[in-house]
Formats: structure tokens, C-alpha cells, sequence
């Protein structure tokens, strides 16, 4: 997902042929904290896809006579409880904490925006509906939401991205539906509207590319979110199942082990950490640069 | 000292075994002071042990209310206590108890023949909840009525024969009452107010945080079986909440607390620290069972079952960090500490019918039901794969995880479906599953082999019916006598091992940390502390 996607009808008057992304990446590259975030971002990436070539060993394959050995040359982040090297189990995790991030934020951006741009844009007692069901779900927080949703479709890292996709909707739906409202009645919106184009068009050409910055800074934000409650939900059991290496699985399991073996859950929480914090300071930094009220120079 | 109220304690290197107590006490006690234990939480419902089903509140309640007879859990036999002999009659049917005189309650009434009927009475009574621990300990529909026959003379009569009777009735859910406070208080009895004759008498309940008792300055009438029967030495005894078990563990460590039952993987943590011992207690229950599915999927098939058995390697397990060396490889449904000394060499040849671990044979097995090899590994039968799937709640990963990788070696492929433990019982309940892991606790041997074997019964739910086994079962249930009881017993958990229901995977302790200063610590039937002849060394 890069600043560079996003495309804005450029406004009649621009006295420098200078595009909208252009002005953006420029921003962004100012912003040293969120250069480092989409560094770290990278890597994770490379890290993620290049798993079974980077790893040293198999991320499930236990040595029970190796179990709990501490950081040697052999395995240099450690053994876990059966003998899994846990530094292929941290990259391996990068792919199972990435995907959940993306499908679930997936799951939230796609179905908040669609809601929002309905709420927002037809308004009635449809977009009443919505909105107040959105509020609903406000209410709770999200990871109380997520373990709710859980309890009901069962155990399971499918489910759990469902579950957290869903938690995630309400804030992409009322930050959609407050752009939506604002587009609406520009001038040009009303010119479309004139000219006769349709509901759809009008949606998907004219209002949609301007609440997209917006939900943009949300996802990448909400990214970090959606890694965080998945590897709640997955530290609590309901996740990813075993022998799955996903990093919150990894903490919990080896949280009984933190008197005699601090690698076992360092690591996993490093990776956590990171991945967190580069989103959020990624997201801080699109969120500066998307924002016209902020942009410098 | 003779008959110690202790169960068997389990030596481990560097591992304090707690031999204080089987010395007699009383010489050197020393009185005073406030001894503070640490649980999870120490009662989750109440302390009306009429209404609980929670086995920490009857572990607190047993040090206010006693009981009408004593089990020694080493040996299974049963002494006297509230009541001084009884005698049971009509083939099993009439049991009749002389009680002990000058017992008095905390409330100051006096307990006798008709404290005992009301206390009967008011579990039985129809408008109350019958679907509790103490209703069914009393015999459930086997229950006749409770009547005096004079002042200490108690009869209590049954339907049919009920074995279990004084077994049950030495449980810390068969307390005895007040009645009178049990009518004064209501509803709220068990919440605000629990009087019963015990050596402590309970002070406050603050409910998620502690429960407090005071001792009982007048107690003469401990049962003989535990030692000492005055008062305690103990003046105050403090039951701590601390959720989260490496918080138990710290809390000793650190001296705010003086014992607490804390988990294998934290004894490594706190072994050899200045002023706190490690204790091991067998734990009274069945043994860890990895139970297989006999209904459906690859485990309906006997040398399938046979096979995963040979194929787990039980001395590696107890060897892996998860177990820390604590517990013992098993080979029956019940462990080996809960059976009476006289029938241990019947038992103990149950081991020669159990699998051992033997790759090679296990492969041979699978082969011989037409699973071959396949391509990554996983063997295949007609299209399909060998896979078992293995229900479990999220405590139980710890111990799974390595059955996984030694199943994976004959070509089995064991598959987690993980959940929280509502998840597991409600997906295990319905037969939905191919493997779990289960156990129970409790030291009626014939209830708890019943409850998982027994055709249609409350734990059976893989499927398997055997008519012969539920006639052992029922006979074993009827029978008063020890030796007839557990004849039938072994015949039962003898099929069990050559059905492989399962396999009868390890034996577990209980683990307790305390600080060295506490000294008399005794271990009941359920493998919890009784504190009546604790004290405090200053």
C-alpha cells in the first residue's frame, strides 16, 4: 500500500505540473520516523515472502532432546519447550502476522467504506440504520468485540481475521460517511450529478478518490491494531492453532517458561514491537503528509 | 508415627520432601502467628457446601466444618471422626453412626443425632437443588432418608446398596453444618456466615480477594487419624487470591505468602532459594489420558489406538521441560497412589498389559490395519489421510505439542483444534473429535472409572460400550468390601488398557511451594493442604 496509488482528480488551477502522490511522497520522505517504518515494513516483508529461504530450519519441527536450549551458533535465538528453533519460527510468523494484518484490515476497510459511502451519500433511514449500528459497535472495545465474534464462529486464525475485520469496520464506516458527507455537496459532485451521471459513477469516480487518503492513514494505522488483537486473540487460545508459529501463540505458550528461558518469548515480543511500531510510525507519517492543514513548504 | 494423614510425598533431586509431618508434631509445636496460602482462586461459588461444586471452597470449608469419618488417602482406609464407629447393614443399605459427645458448633448449639438428619435433610429435600457434588456423595436417588435413633445414634438408610457411602462422606463437601445457622442465615449462608465444629471458624469472605478463619480456641475432637486432635497452632489462616501462577510462585519466593500450589515449569525458578521448599503430591484423580475416539475416524480401528500407543515415549515426556521431571509415566486409568496398599500387586501387573514405546511396532500396527506411507510422510489408507483430530483447550497445548512430533514419526499426522474450555466441552461433548486430553480429580476410584467408562456415562463420550465393563463397573459399585470393590475395579481398568481407549499417559503431582518456617503440613484425599496441625516455626 504506497502513497503513490492514490490518485485525486487534479483541481483546473495547478500552477506546477506537480501530481497529488508526488506532493505526498515528498512529504513522506522528509519524515524520518516514517522512512524507518517503511524500511523495517520492507524487510518484513522481504522476511515474510522469503520465509522458507531464509529460515534455518523447519518452524514446526520439534528436537525434544534440544528443548528450551538457550541462543548458541546452531539455533542463535534459541530452542522453545519442544525443541523448535525460534528464529525460523519468528519468520515464519512474519507471514502468518503480515496476512492477518492485511485480510483483516481487508475484511474492515472494504466493508466500513462501502457502509460509509451508503451511509453517507444516501443518508435516510438507511444510513441511519447503519450508523447507529456502527455506534453499537463502538461500544465496545475492539478486542472485546473480536472475542465475542470469536466465541461465536469458533476458534481459528480464518475466524479470527473475520473477527477482528469486523471489529475494524465501524471507525473505516464513520470516517467514510464524514467524507462522504463534506464531498457530497461540491460543486462538482453536484455538476455530475447534473449531467446525469449515475449513483455508482458518481460514488466510484468523484467521492470515493477523495475519502481515500483518509482510509489510508486509517488502515495503515489500524494494520498495527489488527496484529496486535489477532496476537491477543491468538495468546488467549483462540487463534492460531498449534503447531502454527505465530508470534502471540509463541508469547503465551512460552510465558511459562520466562524464569528459566527469556528467549522463548523475547524474540516473538521483539517482532511484535517492531512490526507495531513501524505501522504506527509509517501511519503517522501518511497521515502528515495526506493532510494539507500539515504539509510544509 | 502411625498412619500418618499423608499422601504418599515424591522425592525429586534437590526437591524437599516433606517428612516433618509423619513426625509427631505435637512435641515441638509452636502456637501462634497467621499462615498465609496462596491459590488461584479460593473459592469460586460458595462455601455452602450444600449448593458448591467447587473444589477449592470445600478445601476452605473443611477447616470450619468436619466430618462424619476421616479417609487416610495413603492407605484408602476410612477412620472416625465426628462419628466414633458405625455399622453398615441390610447387604449395604443401612448405615448406622455413633457420634462423638460433647461436640459443639461455633454458633455454641450442640451437634448430634439430629444435627446430622437436618444436615441430610437439607441436601435431599426436594425443593432444593439436586444436581450437586453433595447430593450425588449422598447417594442421589439411592437415598432413602436420614432418622435418629437416639440422642447419638444416626441411621442413614439407602435404596439400594451404595459402596461409596463413607468414602464420600469423608469429602470436604459432606461438612457438617449448624443447623440452626444454616436456618438463621438463608440464602446468605455460605457467603457471609459458615458455622460449623471445626478448628477454625470463618471471619470474613471478601469475595475475588481472600477468605480469613480464626482458630478454634475450644477444638478437641480432630479426628485421631491426622495426629492431633486439640485445637490448632495456627491463630489465623488467610486464603489469597493470586490468579496468575508465576505471581503464586513470586509471593513465596518473597515471603508474602507461606505456601502456594504453583506449576511445574516455575519450580526450576524457585528450587534451592534461601527459606522455600518444594513440595510433590500425588494427585488424587485419574491419570492424564490422551483419550482416542473408538467411534469414529482411523482411532474406531483397535490396532490404530495400539499403535499411537506404542508410538508415545512416556519417560521422554516427563522429562521435557513442560513436565520438569514431576509425575510418572502411567499404564492404567487410575494412578498407582490411588490404590490401597493391599491391592498394589494386583494393580501393578495392569504394567505388563500397557504398550510400551516401541516405533517399530507401532509402524508394524499401522501397516497391518493398510496404512501406508505416504509421500510427505503422513500415511494413507484408500485416499485418505491419516490424520487425528485432537480437540483441546488452550491449557492443554503444552502437553500435546510433543505427542504431535512423536506421532509424526510412525506417520500419523495430529491435527489441534484449540479453543477455551467452553469451546472444548462443547465440541468434545458432542463425540466431535479424535483425540483429547482429560482427566479428573477426586479419590472415589469406582465414581471417577464409572464416569469415563461406563457405557452412556457423563465423560464417555468416544463411543465405547462394553457390556462386560459396565457389569465390573456396577459391581464394583455395589460392593462394600474393599477386596471385592477393587478385584472388579483392576478386571475394569483391565480392559480399559486392552481396549486402548486411550493412552494412560502420565501420572501427575500437585506442586506446592512453602516456606521453610512452615512446619506439620498435611495433604488430604484431594491433594490439598489441611492446615489443623500447621505451625509456624519462629
Amino acid at each position: 500500500m504506497s502513497a503513490e496509488g492514490v490518485f485525486v482528480p487534479a483541481p483546473a488551477a495547478v500552477r506546477r505540473p506537480r501530481t497529488y502522490a508526488g506532493v505526498v511522497a515528498a512529504q513522506l520522505r522528509r519524515n524520518r520516523g516514517a522512512m524507518a517504518g517503511l524500511v523495517l515494513l520492507l524487510a518484513e516483508v522481504v522476511t515474510a515472502v522469503g520465509a522458507p529461504w531464509i529460515a534455518p530450519y523447519d518452524p514446526i519441527h520439534q528436537d525434544l532432546l534440544a528443548a528450551l536450549h538457550p541462543p548458541s551458533r546452531a539455533h542463535p535465538w534459541g530452542t522453545d519447550e519442544v525443541g523448535r528453533d525460534i528464529l525460523s519460527r519468528v519468520i515464519y510468523g512474519a507471514r502468518i502476522s503480515l496476512s492477518v494484518g492485511l485480510i483483516s484490515v481487508g475484511i474492515a476497510g472494504a466493508g466500513g467504506v462501502l457502509l460509509g459511502l451508503v451511509s453517507g451519500y444516501a443518508g435516510g433511514l438507511a444510513g441511519e440504520v447503519i450508523l447507529r449500528t456502527m455506534d453499537l459497535l463502538l461500544a465496545f472495545p475492539g478486542i472485546l468485540l473480536a472475542l465475542a465474534i470469536v466465541a461465536v464462529l469458533g476458534p481459528g486464525l480464518f475466524n479470527v481475521m473475520i473477527a477482528v475485520g469486523i471489529a475494524g469496520m465501524p471507525a473505516f464506516t464513520r470516517v467514510t460517511r464524514a467524507q462522504t458527507l463534506a464531498v457530497r455537496e461540491m460543486d462538482y459532485v453536484t455538476g455530475a450529478r447534473a449531467v446525469g451521471c449515475t449513483t455508482g459513477r458518481i460514488l466510484a469516480r468523484y467521492i470515493l478518490p477523495n475519502v481515500l487518503p483518509s482510509v489510508i492513514v486509517l488502515a495503515t494505522l489500524g494494520l498495527a491494531g489488527a496484529i496486535l488483537t489477532a496476537s491477543g486473540l491468538s495468546f488467549l487460545g483462540l487463534g492460531a492453532q498449534p503447531p502454527t508459529p505465530e508470534w502471540g501463540a509463541m508469547l503465551s505458550l512460552g510465558r511459562a517458561f520466562l524464569r528459566q528461558a527469556w528467549w522463548v518469548t523475547t524474540f516473538p515480543g521483539l517482532a511484535i514491537m517492531l512490526t507495531v511500531l513501524a505501522m504506527n510510525m509509517l501511519g503517522d507519517g501518511l497521515r502528515d503528509a495526506l493532510d494539507p492543514r500539515l504539509r510544509r513548504g | 508415627m502411625e498412619a500418618p494423614m499423608m499422601r504418599r510425598l515424591v522425592a525429586l533431586a534437590g526437591v524437599v520432601v516433606l517428612a516433618a509431618a509423619a513426625a509427631p508434631v505435637a512435641a515441638q509445636a509452636q502456637r501462634g502467628g497467621t499462615l498465609v496460602h496462596a491459590l488461584r482462586r479460593a473459592c469460586a461459588d460458595t462455601l455452602n457446601q450444600h449448593l458448591s461444586n467447587n473444589t477449592p471452597c470445600r478445601m476452605v470449608a473443611r477447616h470450619v466444618l468436619d466430618n462424619l469419618v476421616a479417609v487416610n488417602p495413603s492407605d484408602g482406609t476410612v477412620h472416625s471422626w465426628l462419628a466414633e464407629s458405625w455399622t453398615i447393614t441390610a447387604g449395604g443399605r443401612i448405615y448406622t453412626f455413633r457420634l462423638k459427645r460433647g461436640v459443639r458448633f461455633h454458633d455454641g448449639t450442640p451437634f448430634n443425632a439430629e444435627a446430622v438428619k437436618a444436615n441430610f435433610d437439607w441436601t435431599m429435600s426436594p425443593d432444593r437443588p439436586r444436581r450437586g457434588f453433595r447430593y450425588l456423595a449422598s447417594g442421589g436417588p439411592l437415598f432413602l432418608k436420614a432418622e435418629v435413633v437416639d440422642e447419638y445414634t444416626v441411621r442413614v438408610i439407602f435404596r439400594e446398596p451404595f459402596g461409596s457411602f463413607l468414602t464420600y462422606l469423608s469429602d470436604g463437601g459432606m461438612g457438617m453444618d449448624s443447623p440452626a445457622a444454616l436456618r438463621r442465615y438463608g440464602d446468605d449462608y455460605g457467603n457471609t456466615a459458615l458455622v460449623g465444629t471445626g478448628p477454625f471458624r470463618l471471619v470474613q469472605w471478601v469475595k475475588g480477594d481472600r477468605i480469613v478463619l480464626e482458630r478454634n480456641p475450644d477444638y478437641r475432637w480432630g479426628a485421631a487419624v491426622f495426629g492431633h486432635t486439640g485445637p490448632a497452632y495456627l491463630d489465623r489462616l488467610v486464603y489469597q487470591d493470586i490468579p496468575e501462577a508465576t505471581s503464586r510462585a513470586a509471593s513465596v519466593e518473597t515471603g508474602e505468602t507461606h505456601i502456594a500450589q504453583i506449576t511445574e515449569t516455575d519450580v526450576a525458578g524457585l528450587q534451592g532459594k534461601p527459606g522455600v521448599k518444594i513440595m510433590l503430591v500425588p494427585k488424587a484423580g485419574t491419570t492424564r489420558m490422551l483419550l482416542l475416539n473408538t467411534a469414529r475416524g482411523p482411532t474406531a480401528d483397535l490396532r490404530v489406538r495400539r499403535a499411537i500407543n506404542h508410538a508415545i515415549n512416556k519417560p521422554l515426556l516427563i522429562k521435557l521441560p513442560a513436565w520438569a521431571g514431576i509425575g510418572r509415566p502411567a499404564f492404567a486409568p487410575l494412578p498407582s497412589n490411588m490404590v490401597p496398599r493391599a491391592f498394589l500387586p494386583e494393580y501393578n501387573r495392569l504394567r505388563a498389559l500397557d504398550y510400551p514405546y516401541d516405533v517399530e511396532r507401532a509402524r508394524q500396527l499401522l501397516e497391518e490395519a493398510g496404512w501406508r506411507v505416504g509421500p510427505d510422510g503422513i500415511r494413507v489408507r484408500g485416499g485418505e489421510r491419516l490424520v487425528i483430530d485432537h480437540v483441546i483447550n488452550d491449557a492443554d497445548v503444552v502437553w500435546s505439542q510433543p505427542l504431535q512430533a512423536m506421532l509424526r514419526q510412525v506417520g500419523i499426522e495430529m491435527r489441534f483444534r484449540v479453543g477455551d474450555f467452553n469451546f472444548w466441552v462443547g465440541t468434545v461433548s458432542k463425540g466431535d473429535f479424535g483425540s483429547t486430553i482429560i482427566s479428573d480429580s477426586g479419590y472415589d476410584p469406582h465414581g471417577m472409572l464409572s464416569e469415563f467408562f461406563r457405557s452412556g456415562s457423563v465423560y464417555n463420550w468416544y463411543g465405547f460400550t462394553s457390556p462386560e465393563l459396565d457389569r465390573l463397573l456396577d459391581a464394583a459399585g455395589a460392593a462394600s468390601d474393599p477386596a471385592e470393590r477393587w478385584t472388579n475395579l483392576i478386571a475394569a481398568m483391565r480392559l480399559v488398557v486392552q481396549n486402548a481407549i486411550g493412552v494412560m499417559a502420565w501420572e501427575q503431582d500437585y506442586v506446592f511451594a512453602a516456606r521453610t518456617s512452615v512446619e506439620g503440613l498435611l495433604f488430604n484425599e484431594v491433594g490439598f493442604p489441611y492446615f489443623a496441625t500447621t505451625w509456624l516455626r519462629r
